[in-house]
């Protein structure tokens, strides 16, 4: 009786164990398109770091604005400089909670990612609907949402309000690993 | 903005103090986003995640902040050369931190390619 007491004992500390763990995301992939009859602008960023706990399902992610890629120069600079004034807010982040989230489910589950995201200093609630795939040990979340441009207090001169969209579209992809503090 | 061997890094960085650097000096501002910087280091691993030819550069330990460095488009040839636990030098434009240090446009300086 009390080998099977042991034996369950480090069977739930194991399981626990596992549970515990945490997973990052150091490359992760954000994207933005913004579609106007005058221009489609569009961006990524390929250093977008997220971490998973496990245990809670809170997710954490966290940009730098100027790791965005534009295809043109100008883009670029407008973005950093004009709008998202990326000196005064080098970062863009967003914590919250996978909602209804098993971890330890083989496969793939759509799952609402409920959270606060700020950006350009503004706070706002959000939303999103991600693909979870976890397979062979690693998890990969994949998504899309609409961004609401002034929502973030993100001024736009009125000469080139025809060229910004007043929603962008936002794709984002994370491949996780196990993370070692 | 393109980087060329010619540019000249801003701040340099060798292997023995990578580690270091960016939990003090560069936390505290010293490097400023869209400086050059070089920096030596030991390959982590080289990837190409998201499309992207990345090298990811470790210190002597093997320990978080690791150095990011998104490969400038050309040196496909370069970079199937080098192999994980090299050491090479890598210049590029420095973006910040966030758990690890975010170098873009990078080119590989040392060893030179042939």
């Amino acid at each position: 009786m009390s080998r099977f007491l042991v034996i369950f004992c480090v069977m739930l500390l194991t399981s626990k164990g596992l549970v515990a763990q945490k997973v990052i995301a150091r490359q992760g992939r954000i994207a933005f398109f913004s579609h106007t009859p005058v221009e489609n602008i569009k961006a990524e960023n390929n250093q977008v770091l997220s971490i998973i706990d496990l245990s809670t399902n809170r997710i954490a992610v966290s940009m730098l604005m100027n790791a965005f890629v534009f295809e043109k120069a100008l883009m670029r600079e407008h973005f950093n400089e004009s709008y998202v004034e990326s000196d005064i807010y080098p970062k863009a982040v967003f914590e919250g909670d996978i909602l209804d989230f098993d971890s330890s489910f083989v496969g793939e589950q759509t799952r609402i990612i409920k959270g606060k995201f700020t950006l350009h200093g503004v706070t706002q609630e959000m939303e999103i609907k991600a693909k979870i795939n976890y397979t062979e040990g690693k998890y990969e979340l994949e998504g899309n949402l609409e961004a609401v441009v002034e929502n973030y207090q993100i001024k736009i001169p009125a000469l080139l309000a025809g060229n910004i969209a007043k929603v962008i579209l936002v794709d984002f992809r994370f491949e996780y690993e196990l993370y070692e503090e | 903005m393109q980087v060329t061997r010619d540019d000249r890094p801003r701040v340099s960085i060798a292997l023995d103090s990578l580690g270091e650097y960016f939990k003090t000096v560069g936390k505290a501002g010293a490097l400023l986003p869209d400086e050059i910087v070089e920096v030596e280091g030991q390959i982590k691993e080289i990837n190409a995640l998201n499309g992207r030819n990345t090298i990811v550069l470790k210190g002597t330990t093997n320990r978080s902040p690791y150095i990011i460095c998104d490969m400038q488009v050309g040196v496909e040839k370069e970079l199937s050369l080098l192999k994980q636990n090299d050491t090479v030098t890598i210049k590029g434009i420095y973006k910040g931190l966030l758990k690890d240090v975010i170098i873009l446009n990078c080119i590989v300086t040392n060893p030179i390619p042939q």
